[in-house]
């Protein structure tokens, strides 16, 4: 039985700010989602070690394992080479991403009967804002409980889940409850409940991150609170007061319904620091591609694109450029974009994540022109139709299918996920300490 | 140098000069009017490299002579100092503006470094009413763009029509095109066709306003220059291809919607609060206007008008509607459509000189 609740005590539940709804968010997470589906078209790889090699760039490399592989130390992101000798029965699946982005797809379409409010943050995983839907659907946890049963018995994956009212405690909540579990942190004991996990438990802290919190002496989340903000500012930028918000189970983030969301952003966190401008630029073109991606389908066009650039020592830098009208395609936003990076570049220090974020939102409307364009991004009308097959040819086949050549090199260096806090045993003294 | 001059009238010369002086300047000197003083003269000069404005008035000259000095300044005290005379006075490094109760000194910058200012040179061009300029200005200028990545539809053509002695101004941004044809004097011939950035236009026609005066126009070394009374404006000019809009005028519209203007454009407006792309639909003897944003909300809109040919439904943004129908002259306003994917042509009845042309926008 892998549900557990967290006990708080009663006189916590009372709300932070009066007068406002607690917000309550679910975390779901499918549980080795790469494997699981693999499982689905082939059954007779069930109960045994899978793992499945990355997308076209990463094949020495596993991008998801069984967890009867994890088992024996297989970890994603691992080089193929290492976890054949660590798990040599292993089967060895090279990976079908296609059928992984139509499984998503499914997941995503179940989560959306509960709540606009769904925000999808990888292939195999979404946050949910179930707080107006206690008079709907009942109790939150009820409902994370028939979300998880309908994704297994529907679709025939297996998930798990986190339930808080800040989204970063649900994350981690939700690592922590894999495989196939609940987690539910009730208001009041999120900080209590971080508290003895390590540090490199929340998203965001990476191996250079908890290197440098470790040689502040820093090791765990509770350690993390206790630090006063300015002294993790003054380390870590702008990310370390953020950091500190997270460790005491504080997320200021909200999920905008993703009926009209108010922007669109793609962001990606190198597998090393990097200062190759060619690679940014191809990273910042896979970005743009994927934003707009989503704008298109969400019939949307925007008219303000930022660009984010975190340098190594989380140094975070933002540069925004409004345009003359709003667009949904890539051809206009990717040139507006390359310049602001390259205004962002400015400190000889290398870059550890790029994002893009396009915003001021408005429904797609296609103004038809007078002249055709001579211009670099060619005649609009094309550009239109081009895109429309390309979304087609994604929708069937998954986005990585077609690729525009100058985001090809981007396609090293993406950090993989970071792999799931290793399934912890579950002292009682454990729930003790949340319950404090 | 020392003049002195009334404060309305320096005041005047000074703002006219500022409107060629860019806020951000590449070389410091670019901040800084150049005032000059001879033959009983007194010039006020501000110049960006792409646009130069020289103001000039009668003023009681001391001595002649000439000194740069901060625009920003030198307005901002000419602005703020009291009715009457007011003495300018520069010095070796210095320049002194006083009326009566205060004196202000100012360092100044080197004259010889201020760029070439312009003279009243080339050949004769053409000669238009200031009414008439502004009229063709402020119903042009909207429809240029402000895409700094497409220089060209950033400025305005503006082209001769020798035979019939007009000079015509078009516009456009891509999605729209406007241009008002007007009557000129003087030698129309000599004018080159040329595009002219629109703010340079714009320029001119605020020099012009409150003027009864003509306003002279030629083209002189690839530089238009235009002259209303005492102040000279010198624009560069656009290189490029303007783009051969005259293919775009639709020959015999389908349908021709008729209405009032000012009915027309109050029921836009209020179906902006809804959403800028709107539907129009063309009936017998209606239009509806209709606006929707997602989770917002929708409104709709019937008003009568006169409509020949049919009916048809088309999408138009309705800023853009707005400012075509708005600048028509007259009460009444013709529509004439096409095919929802083709262009819309907006003018008054029976006026052939304004025309605006207006592309639809796909519909879902």
């Amino acid at each position: 039985m892998a549900e557990k609740h967290f006990k708080s005590a009663g006189n916590l539940e009372k709300a932070k700010f009066p007068g406002q709804p607690r917000r309550v968010f679910l975390h779901t997470d499918m549980d080795a989602f790469f494997v699981s589906v693999e499982r689905l078209l082939d059954p007779s790889l069930r109960k045994k070690p899978v793992i499945v090699t990355g997308g076209p760039s990463r094949r020495g490399v596993v991008s998801s394992a069984s967890y009867e592989a994890r088992e024996k130390g297989v970890r994603s992101a691992m080089p193929l080479v290492r976890a054949l000798r660590l798990c040599p029965e292993a089967t060895i699946i090279p990976g079908n991403f296609a059928a992984y982005a139509r499984y998503s797809n499914l997941v995503m379409e179940i989560l959306h009967e509960y709540t606009p409010f769904v925000e999808q943050a990888g292939i195999d995983e979404a946050y949910l804002d179930l707080t107006g839907c206690r008079l709907l659907f009942g109790n939150p946890a009820e409902v994370a409980r028939r979300i998880r049963q309908r994704i297994r018995e529907e679709l025939g994956l297996p998930s798990s889940a986190g339930l808080s009212s800040a989204m970063i405690v649900s994350k981690v909540a939700s690592a922590l409850a894999k495989p196939n579990g609940f987690i539910e942190v009730p208001p009041g004991a999120e900080a209590s409940f971080l508290a003895p996990l390590p540090v490199d438990a929340l998203p965001g802290v990476g191996p250079s991150c908890r290197l440098i919190l470790a040689e502040m002496g820093i090791r765990k989340i509770g350690e993390l609170a206790l630090l006063p903000p300015e002294a993790l500012e003054a380390v870590l930028g702008s990310w370390g007061r953020t950091l500190h918000e997270y460790s005491r189970g504080i997320d200021r983030r909200r999920i905008e319904s993703s009926e009209m969301p108010g922007s669109v952003s793609r962001e990606m966190t190198f597998e090393s620091d990097t200062f190759e401008y060619e690679f940014l630029r191809s990273v910042l073109l896979l970005l743009c591609d994927k934003c707009c991606a989503a704008l298109r389908k969400g019939a949307l066009a925007s008219r303000r694109v930022s660009v984010k650039v975190r340098y190594s020592d989380f140094d975070t830098r933002i540069k925004s450029r409004t345009l003359p009208c709003p667009t949904d395609r890539e051809q206009n936003i990717y040139p507006v974009a390359l310049e602001l990076l390259e205004r962002l570049l400015t400190r000889g220090v290398r870059v550890r994540l790029l994002g893009v974020n396009l915003s001021a939102l408005v429904p797609y409307s296609a103004q038809y022109e007078l002249f055709p364009r001579t211009s670099p991004s060619g005649d609009p009308e094309k550009i239109d139709r081009l895109n429309r097959s390309l979304d087609l040819i994604r929708k069937r086949f998954g986005f990585e299918a077609i690729m525009r050549a100058g985001a090809l090199n981007s396609a090293r260096g993406e950090k993989t996920r970071k792999p799931p806090v290793p399934e912890p045993k579950m002292p009682n003294d454990r729930c003790q300490a949340a319950a404090m | 140098m020392k003049v002195s001059c009334e404060k309305e009238k320096l005041n005047n010369l000074i703002q006219t000069a500022l409107r060629a002086v860019s806020a951000r300047v590449t070389m410091p000197i670019l901040s800084g009017v150049l005032l000059s003083a001879q033959n009983n003269t007194l010039s006020v000069c501000g110049t960006d490299l792409e646009l130069t404005i020289k103001a000039s008035s009668e003023a009681r000259v001391e001595k002649e002579g000439s000194a740069v000095a901060s625009g920003k300044l030198i307005g901002e005290i000419v602005k703020n100092l009291p009715e009457g005379d007011i003495q300018i006075e520069s010095e070796e490094k210095t320049l002194t503006i006083s009326s009566d109760p205060g004196v202000f000194s100012i360092k100044i910058m080197s004259p010889e470094d201020f760029p070439a200012v312009p003279d009243w040179e080339g050949e004769e061009a053409f000669t238009v009413s200031a009414r008439e300029f502004q009229t063709a200005v402020s119903q042009t200028s909207r429809a240029s763009s402000n895409d700094d990545k497409r220089p060209v539809l950033t400025g305005s053509l503006v082209e001769k029509n020798a035979k019939d002695g007009k000079i015509r101004i078009v516009a456009t941004d891509s999605y729209r095109l406007a241009w008002k044809e007007f009557e000129a004097t003087g030698n129309v011939a000599a004018w080159e066709d040329c595009i002219i950035p629109t703010k340079s236009l714009v320029e001119v026609a605020r020099i012009a306003s409150g003027h009864e005066a003509d306003i002279q126009a030629r083209i002189h070394e690839r530089q238009a220059m235009f002259k209303v009374e005492n102040s000279t404006v010198r624009s560069r000019l656009i290189e490029g291809q303007f783009p051969q809009y005259r293919q775009l005028v639709p020959k015999g519209e389908k349908i021709v919607v008729r209405g009032v203007k000012g009915d027309l454009v109050a029921a836009i407006k209020r179906a902006l609060i809804l959403g800028h792309n709107l539907r129009l639909s063309i009936g017998d003897g209606s239009l509806t206007i209709r606006a929707e944003t997602p989770d917002i909300g929708e409104s709709s809109e019937t008003i009568s008008v006169e409509v020949q040919g049919g009916e048809m439904e088309v999408g138009f943004n309705g800023f853009y509607l707005v400012d075509g129908i708005s600048a028509v002259e007259g009460e009444e306003v013709e529509i004439g459509l096409d095919d929802p994917q083709k262009p819309g042509i907006i003018k008054a009845p029976d006026d052939q000189s304004y025309t605006y042309i207006l592309m639809p926008m796909r519909l879902r």
